[in-house]
């Protein structure tokens, strides 16, 4: 009797609740539907691999019903990655030559992979070779300016830090070869005389930049990253920059090399956030930089390299490299 | 500075136990490893190492002290070393566990770092792989892993307050045992995270000689602060019972049965989203018992929603990079964990209880990657087992399907086999010596209609072989085989799917180990084995590579 009790409850009980019913699944779509048809196939088109002048390449399909899918780009000496995940179905979706993070694309031969999750059947393969650009897509990275083109964004401004002796020349396009991450770079260049008996730090020339940065989505340290090669002439970069509270952070870093390299300057706990948001309350906005370039130890000429340069949140790139 | 701190500790501590019955135990051991990396991952990788030595010598000082039954102090003091350093540089000192516990009158309490354990739907450390009949040359690293993350069965350590009591005979029960327990699981930064308790305990009631009745609660719930950045709150309750419905001659018939609910309310200030969730689980079975051998056909049903973190959390967090060999391709990548770092790397063990289902591989266990409590599960398990002194056999079959499709009007099915025997030579033929074997597989398929199929098989074996009263010989190997494609959902913080972790596998694993334990006395001994593992990727280009390690261990116990 007690046993008939027993199972006579069991049976309430696995019968007797109800669940919250998901219509029609739980979640992101995971899979195409077993009505899945492809209307106008997967292609990819590329309109051009040169990057550095705005080149790029289109990847499109059309679907009866909305469907995930995978883009997947490897550089093959690089190890760069960009994966795209999307669930539409209309894929238009370009890409510009810009990476997931570090390390980001070179001039090199690329794999790209272009799939629909769950059907393996539908997947289109191509090998492309490319001209890298200084492009990284990630959301704890921004990036503030690439010199692969010529000239600059409307984000700069350039002025003489004040020695009236001196005049440093700044060229995109004429000074030089080629940088290791592909595309043209910016030179700073001169031969300021060195005084005698001078050897105290000579302030010779900065930029200002103030942009449109979204958020960081964390508040770890923010680094400012520069590529950059010295070419052999010391000197030091100093950053200076306003906080939203009025405060100014000064932060610099002193370059010697003879190689390019990634280096970076931690500017501390700040946010970064479109510059002169009034409605943002927050005293550790990031608002802008100054840029100066400093002779050190009375050497002359100095030559500071550059090829970008970006903001990163939680790691910095020289770092990462 | 903080050295003589810890002096003047140990001093204090003598004189204190100078007045109360004392205990002094200890722990000592030193590992050294020799690594070596190679294959096709490191290819054109001229940066990331690809040898080298490693290790640490490490004691733990343990103090008992009694007084009476009411109070009784547990502490142990850790000082680690790692090897290369000299003159105590990088040697850390830290205190590894305080407790303090007692008895009064019929209470017994425990105080600080306390181990709690319920039932696997509330609170439940579960086991990270299946590895019943794991060849004794990986269970003595796993053991060494084990300890450093304080993994002792299925208990999780957390620090707080436990407390149990007895219930004498009455005319409703025989007996009954209550347990309690308060611990505190998240650290408030005293901004916006508050702190994050978790109370609960269990009912442990014999009705009769027939009926066991348990019940079980656990509650989360966060201390509010004045800016929060979260409001979690989760009840957990489960009712338990075993009736005896046959017991006649050598043979036992019985039912069991757990069935529960949980109710999660989250607040999520950033965006002022509140998420409510209820769901229950039901497991019901019937066991068979004659002589040594054993039989359960079970049922469970773990619903979509069901949401019990102490026992969904996951031993290992796969989302971890081994500390041997960590970067790949010239330092920009991480070496993923394998199936030799899941039992000899300490760092990747989680220590913290997750509120949100996390990240796991599939091919090692995808029908229930989160215990018995993983969500979104039923059907029909059945267990077989004959244990003896000499040989012990044992069998499972799963076959379980989702509830609810993740991301898809389809629903995944799951069918696991896994067996294996331990053999006792040495009693078999009557000689002292030990001679034991062990080999274990299992089997796990995961199929859906729109395109799933995820395969994987794996062995594994070993051997005991004492050489002399001292000396004893080990050896032992792990395979796996793993193809197909499966989808793992990545979660937010409410726990809704938001994206998933697309598996294309073809590859294979394989361990192998072979080496010699020598007792040097009764609270000493000495390990030396080499370790070879090989991952043969056939899915991704370059991402093959061998493992090879020298390992010696030497232990002592007092």
């Amino acid at each position: 009797m007690k046993a008939v009790l027993y199972i006579s409850f069991l049976t309430v009980v696995l019968f007797g609740c109800k669940r919250t019913e998901f219509d029609p699944y739980f979640g992101e779509q995971s899979c195409p539907s077993e009505d899945f048809e492809i209307v106008d196939d997967l292609t990819i088109d590329i309109v051009g691999t040169d990057f550095n002048n705005g080149d790029s390449v289109v990847f499109s399909a059309v679907f009866n019903e909305q469907a995930p899918l995978e883009i997947e780009i490897k550089g093959l000496e690089s190890n760069a990655t960009r994966i795209v995940q999307l669930t539409s179905d209309t894929i238009a979706w370009t890409w510009y030559g810009e990476s997931d993070g570090y390390p980001m694309f070179v001039d090199e031969e690329v794999a790209v992979t272009f799939s629909i999750r769950c059907r393996e059947e539908f997947t289109l393969s191509q090998s492309i070779d490319i001209i890298g650009s200084d492009y990284i897509s990630h959301p704890l990275v921004h990036f503030i300016e690439g010199f692969d083109g010529n000239g600059i964004g409307d984000d700069w401004g350039a002025y003489p830090a004040g020695d009236a002796l001196y005049t440093m020349n700044v060229c995109n396009d004429t000074c030089g070869s080629v940088s290791p991450h592909g595309g043209n770079y910016r030179r700073y260049y001169g031969e300021r005389p060195v005084l005698d008996g001078e050897e105290k730090n000579v302030y010779l020339y900065s930029e200002v930049w103030q942009g449109e940065v979204e958020k960081f989505s964390n508040d770890e340290n923010v680094y400012l990253n520069f590529y950059a090669n010295t070419r052999g002439t010391p000197l030091k970069l100093v950053v200076n920059f306003n906080l939203k509270s009025g405060e100014v952070g000064k932060k610099s870093l002193a370059l010697n090399s003879t190689e390019w390299e990634s280096v970076s300057i931690a500017l501390n706990d700040l946010s970064v956030e479109p510059g002169f948001v009034a409605s943002i309350d927050d005293p550790n906005l990031l608002q802008y930089m100054v840029f100066t370039i400093v002779q050190q130890e009375a050497v002359s000429p100095t030559i500071l390299d550059v090829d970008f340069v970006y903001l990163s949140s939680g790691f910095s790139l020289a770092d990462a490299e | 500075m903080k050295k003589l701190k810890y002096i003047a500790l140990i001093l204090l501590v003598s004189k204190v136990a100078a007045q109360v019955e004392t205990n002094v135990n200890g722990l000592g051991r030193a590992i050294l490893t020799n690594n070596k990396l190679s294959g096709q991952l490191l290819e054109g990788d001229t940066l990331s190492p690809k040898k080298g030595l490693s290790g640490y010598n490490l004691f733990d000082l343990g103090f008992e002290m009694k007084k009476g039954r009411e109070f009784e102090a547990n502490m142990i003091l850790r000082v680690r070393q790692p090897w290369g350093e000299f003159w105590g540089e990088e040697t850390k000192f830290e205190f590894r566990q305080l407790r303090i516990a007692g008895d009064l009158k019929q209470l017994s309490y425990e105080l600080g770092d306390i181990d709690v354990v319920l039932s696997p739907y509330t609170l439940y450390n579960n086991e990270e792989i299946f590895r019943e009949y794991e060849a004794d040359i990986f269970s003595d690293r796993r053991d060494i892993v084990n300890y450093e993350n304080f993994v002792k069965n299925n208990v999780w350590r957390l620090q707080g307050a436990k407390a149990g009591f007895g219930i004498y005979p009455t005319k409703v029960i025989e007996e009954a045992v209550v347990n309690v327990f308060g611990v505190r699981t998240t650290i408030s930064d005293d901004i916006n995270i508050p702190d994050r308790v978790m109370v609960g305990g269990q009912l442990d009631m014999k009705v009769n000689s027939k009926l066991g009745v348990k019940g079980y609660m656990v509650n989360w719930l966060d201390v509010a602060l004045d800016d929060f950045a979260t409001n979690y709150k989760n009840t957990v309750a489960t009712l338990g019972a075993e009736y005896e419905i046959i017991e006649k001659d050598s043979m036992k018939v019985s039912l069991e049965f757990e069935s529960g609910m949980s109710a999660v309310n989250y607040y999520r200030n950033s965006d002022d989203t509140t998420f409510e969730a209820n769901d229950f689980f039901v497991d019901a079975g019937v066991k068979v018992e004659r002589k040594n051998i054993e039989a359960r056909l079970g049922y469970k049903n773990v619903g979509l929603q069901f949401m019990s973190p102490g026992a969904q959390t996951r031993r290992i967090d796969v989302t971890q990079t081994p500390a041997l060999f960590s970067a790949v391709n010239n330092g920009t990548g991480s070496r993923s964990l394998s199936m030799f770092d899941r039992f000899t790397q300490e760092g990747v063990y989680n220590r913290a209880l997750s509120p949100v289902l996390q990240a796991y591989v599939p091919y090692y266990n995808n029908v229930n990657p989160y215990g018995k409590a993983t969500p979104n599960r039923a059907g029909l398990e059945l267990d077989l087992a004959k244990k003896g002194e000499v040989l012990t056999v044992s069998g499972q079959v799963q076959k379980l399907s989702e509830l609810v499709g993740e991301g898809s009007v389809s629903l995944r099915k799951f069918l696991a086999v896994r067996g294996g025997a331990r053999f006792d030579l040495g009693k078999y033929l009557d000689v002292k010596r030990v001679m034991g074997l062990s080999l274990g597989t299992k089997l796990q398929n995961t199929t859906r209609d729109d395109g799933i199929d995820m395969s994987s098989l794996s062995i594994e074996g070993g051997f005991t072989v004492g050489l002399t009263s001292k000396m004893e010989l080990l050896g032992g190997v792990k395979y796996l085989n793993a193809s197909g494609n499966e989808l793992v959902a990545n979660r937010d913080d409410l726990n809704y799917i938001t994206g998933y972790d697309a598996y294309d596998v073809d590859l294979g694993e394989f361990v192998s180990a072979i080496g010699v334990r020598l007792q040097l006395n009764s609270s000493t001994n000495f390990i030396v084995n080499y370790n070879a593992y090989t991952l043969t990727d056939n899915a991704q280009d370059g991402n093959s590579y061998r493992l090879g390690q020298l390992f010696m261990n030497f232990n002592l116990m007092f």
